[in-house]
């Protein structure tokens, strides 16, 4: 049974809801009766050693593993109180309102401006003056408009690892997710651009939910709200949610002996 | 007492006092004082390699130099010598006579320019056929078919790339011509038909070229773009089509190539009337075409009219090889600048106002709730797009399915057509009989055992000198002008029409040196089509065997010759050996090259210097008389089969060779 301590209320239905979530690729059944409660407009970690179905989950969220052949779900999930994997939901769309910053910052080889144009070119803006704007606001927001204003010219391509992947958040919040998740998102870039992605989150908190896979506890620790444990305690078999709470009391108190462990080091 | 000896000293005491309290062992210096002493030297100094060694590797390595410069001779070798031998063009004909529009040879008339007319007519319908085809199914078959359908697809694909051009020209000669005669009124040999018959063969060479181009896309630059909420159809055409362009050209220029440069299909579909084409169901004929038409009997200025369009021929291939590596090197430059520019963007600590001086700052929120704001706004101008992106999504997915759904039809009728057709002729009598009366009737043993025999021996001739020269590319070379120049000179001769070689070994094999029409200068010409085929397979399979696997048997104090022996050919043995096993299967299908080095008298070959007459150019004769189809048919079916088992014989290869590499 999972662990819940202070789960998040969510009054007005708000966020992210699961319900005895479960997951298979092919045959293989990877995760099994995940139930939470995403706050909205707060940073959860999810955190757990190799192979413990973290990244999956967050890939169910905005259905990317629909992409990956012979996978399926059980259980509820919604966003906003609308089941994200109800009969008819396009998951185009739901793609766009869940945003994604992925471990390897992956910019399109083309300009910095391309790149973030991109998004609000594909639903529909053909404005100049508005793309501009975009462009320049979200680039302000991922906090790499003074590094870039002059050269929106240049391509993605040539910006350094760090400033790679915020642009890739500028990228997205272009436009204009609610929630972003994102996939390990600074274990591909140096310790110095690290802290800035970090000063960002804790920048973007008040207006997106963010939801970050890590494999870093210190990292879970300094960014995050809350933090969800997933663990799958033997090979072959599904992972599942161990704890869940407010971060603080988790690394303070954890409840369940196996976070215990883990956060103390004894697992991956 | 040295440093090291110190050490040592030091390192036994701490394992004696390990002992301590035990029973302890006799100790090594106890036994042989003089060893202890003689270890301690040789770990002061350092050995010096002896010359044996060295001789050793320095002869491996000019012995792989020398084989890759055969590759180079050749190219250099057939451009001079058809060059030389299309001399009389130049000072007999003259190139106003030899580029004028009437091709007469009886009359003394050699002008090209109608065959010229007729090759780009051809080549430019296929491409206009093959190209969205190709395309379309590559894409099918990377973005949006399952595992399993391109699994299917992609062997289909490879299978149609083995089946050779005598069986397409036969595919097209009855079954398609009769269709197109009636649909048009006329014969049905024309430009028509060979744009249908050319456009299936050059799917494959631009389908397999294109996906490699497709899957070498990044894979995150995908997921990103599906992630912002990318249709797939979005996500092909914004993302992974751009970003795969280079490719994709590079493999159209490459089908290009082949299509101008195919001889057997065209020569029995086009109706070989060398006039300036008047409308696309007229017979007309291509430069190809020609020359294998009149290569029998030529003589004179005739023949050295034919070597002249030999040469133009490879002319334009060399120069198709030219541009596709062109366009590929400027990429690359691109892209490695775009990457690494000369002013790289600065990374800055400070923050704008407008940015907001800290994060936990409440001015930070107020510029992040304005900005978002001010996103809002803009995104809320966007246009609703006249037909709906779940609409166009539907319908190009249907459109790339239906590439792949065609392509995978056409081998499946293709093969069909020669397996119901030919079945019924497959008696013990018809593989191990003797041909009959004007060799249409009976059986044709001799001919099989003829293209065995010439396969072997141009196996035999084509692979050693081959792997060894893509060792010394991927492994000796300093990757200079040098190695660029072997890798130009491998990829034009693979480029090089069967035909030219035909007319190259022709005039070098069977004349100048004498072998007459025979196994050795068929296998001699056929294995200049082999070697540039297992010279890149070989190449791209030892660049592939990871460096790290290398620089393990270096630390480990193994010899270069060592590394490259036991490990290195090893790793890549599954995909080297697919490799010469597909080449094998090219050369078995082959007929321009062996229609006038082997010979076309059926006989029963035993030395190398006997004539004979090999399967594909008795199906072309068959196919060609008319009189025995039943025979043509069981030719063709046997003959396929030789072919798809190599094919898939190979396949089996490589899929072993990465399972076993997956470790499991």
């Amino acid at each position: 049974m999972t662990v819940y301590r202070h789960a998040p209320k969510n009054p007005q239905g708000e966020g992210i809801h699961v319900e005895d979530f479960n997951f298979w690729y092919g045959d293989f059944h990877a995760l099994t009766g995940v139930n939470l409660d995403i706050a909205p407009r707060k940073i959860t970690a999810f955190i757990g050693p190799s192979g413990c179905g973290k990244s999956t989950f967050l890939r169910c969220m905005n259905r990317m593993n629909d992409l990956i052949e012979g996978t399926r779900e059980e259980g509820l999930m919604s966003l906003d109180g609308n089941d994200i994997y109800a009969p008819g939901v396009d998951p185009v769309d739901l793609r766009r309102r869940v945003g994604m910053i992925f471990q390897q910052p992956n910019p399109f080889p083309k300009s910095i401006y391309e790149n973030v144009a991109f998004g609000p070119r594909l639903q529909g803006v053909t404005s100049k003056s508005d793309l501009d704007d975009i462009v320049e606001e979200s680039l302000k927001r991922a906090n790499l408009w003074k590094e870039v204003s002059g050269q929106l010219g240049k391509n993605g391509l040539a910006l350094s690892g760090g400033q790679q992947q915020r642009l890739c958040i500028a990228r997205v919040l272009a436009v204009q997710p609610d929630v972003l998740l994102m996939d390990e998102p600074c274990s591909a870039i140096d310790p110095t651009s690290v802290q800035k992605v970090e000063d960002l989150m804790a920048e973007l908190a008040p207006t997106v939910t963010i939801i970050i896979v890590t494999h870093s506890m210190q990292q879970a620790a300094r960014v995050s709200d809350y933090m969800a444990f997933f663990l799958q305690e033997r090979a072959g078999e599904p992972a599942t949610l161990i704890e869940y709470g407010d971060t603080k009391e988790i690394f303070s108190r954890p409840r369940d002996p196996r976070t215990e462990s883990y956060i103390t080091g004894r697992f991956g | 007492m040295s440093g090291s000896e110190e050490q040592r000293e030091r390192g036994r005491e701490e394992h004696d006092e390990l002992l301590d309290g035990l029973d302890r062992p006799p100790h090594i210096s106890d036994i042989e004082p003089n060893k202890d002493e003689a270890l301690a030297k040789s770990a002061r100094e350092l050995k010096l390699m002896d010359h044996a060694t060295y001789v050793k590797e320095r002869l491996l390595k000019d012995l792989f130099l020398l084989c890759a410069l055969i590759a180079v001779a050749a190219v250099a070798l057939i451009f001079v010598f058809t060059l030389a031998k299309s001399l009389p063009v130049f000072t007999d004909i003259g190139l106003g006579g030899f580029f004028s529009s009437t091709w007469a040879p009886s009359e003394g008339h050699y002008g090209i320019l109608a065959l010229l007319a007729g090759s780009a007519l051809v080549t430019v319908g296929a491409l206009v056929i093959g190209v969205p085809l190709a395309v379309g199914c590559a894409v099918y078959l990377t973005q949006i078919a399952t595992r399993r359908v391109t699994r299917v697809v992609s062997t289909a694909v490879d299978l149609l790339a083995g089946i050779p051009s005598v069986i397409y020209g036969f595919f097209g000669l009855v079954v398609l011509r009769p269709i197109i005669a009636n649909a048009s009124g006329g014969l049905g040999f024309g430009a028509l038909t060979a744009w249908l018959v050319l456009a299936i063969m050059i799917v494959p060479t631009i389908t397999t070229l294109s996906m490699d181009a497709l899957n070498s896309v990044d894979p995150g630059v995908r997921e990103a773009s599906f992630s912002m909420g990318a249709t797939r159809w979005q996500t092909i055409y914004k993302v992974v089509l751009p970003a795969a362009k280079v490719g994709i050209v590079n493999a159209i220029v490459l089908g290009m190539g082949r299509a101008i440069g195919e001889t057997m299909a065209v020569l029995m579909i086009v109706g070989n009337a060398p006039v300036f084409p008047h409308s696309i169901t007229s017979p007309v004929a291509t430069l190809t075409s020609q020359i294998a038409l009149d290569m029998g009997y030529s003589s004179g200025l005739h023949r050295a009219a034919l070597f002249g369009m030999g040469v133009v021929l490879y002319v334009i291939s060399a120069g198709l090889v030219g541009i596709v590596r062109i366009i590929t090197s400027r990429s690359e430059r691109r892209e490695r600048e775009a990457s690494r520019p000369a002013t790289p963007v600065a990374e800055k600590d400070a923050r704008s106002v407008a940015e907001g001086p800290s994060a936990s700052d409440a001015s930070a929120l107020l510029a992040q709730q304005s900005s978002a704001q001010l996103i809002r706004s803009r995104l809320d101008n966007a246009k609703k797009p006249r037909v709906s992106k779940n609409a166009t999504d539907g319908l190009m997915t249907g459109v790339f399915s239906a590439a792949g759904i065609v392509t995978t039809a056409i081998l499946v009728l293709i093969i069909g057509f020669v397996v119901v057709n030919g079945a019924p002729q497959i008696t013990p009598n018809f593989i191990f009989g003797w041909p009959r009366g004007v060799n249409a009737e009976g059986g044709i043993f001799p001919t099989i055992v003829s293209t065995l025999y010439v396969t072997v021996l141009a196996t035999l001739f084509a692979t050693p000198v081959a792997v060894l020269a893509a060792v010394y590319l991927a492994e000796y070379a300093h990757q200079g002008r040098l190695v660029n120049f072997i890798r130009y000179a491998t990829d034009t001769l693979a480029s090089v029409p069967s035909i030219v070689m035909g007319l190259f070994g022709y005039a070098v094999f069977v004349e100048a040196c004498g072998f007459g029409l025979s196994m050795l200068s068929a296998a001699l010409a056929l294995a200049l089509l082999m070697l540039p085929l297992i010279m890149r397979t070989t190449e791209d399979a030892i660049r592939s065997v990871p460096r790290f696997i290398r620089w393990g048997a270096y630390g480990l104090g193994a010899s270069k010759w060592q590394v490259v022996s036991k490990i290195v050919l090893p790793a890549a043995f599954p995909r080297i050996a697919t490799g010469i096993v597909l080449a094998i299967g090219r050369a078995i299908g082959e007929t321009a090259i062996v229609l006038y080095t082997m010979g076309q008298a059926v006989n029963l070959p035993v030395t190398p210097l006997d004539s004979g007459r090999s399967m594909p150019v008795h199906l072309y004769l068959l196919a060609n008389d008319g009189i025995n189809m039943g025979a043509a048919y069981g030719t063709a079916l046997l003959l396929m089969i030789m072919i798809l088992a190599f094919n898939l014989f190979a396949r089996h290869i490589s899929k072993r060779g990465a399972r076993q590499k997956g470790g499991k």
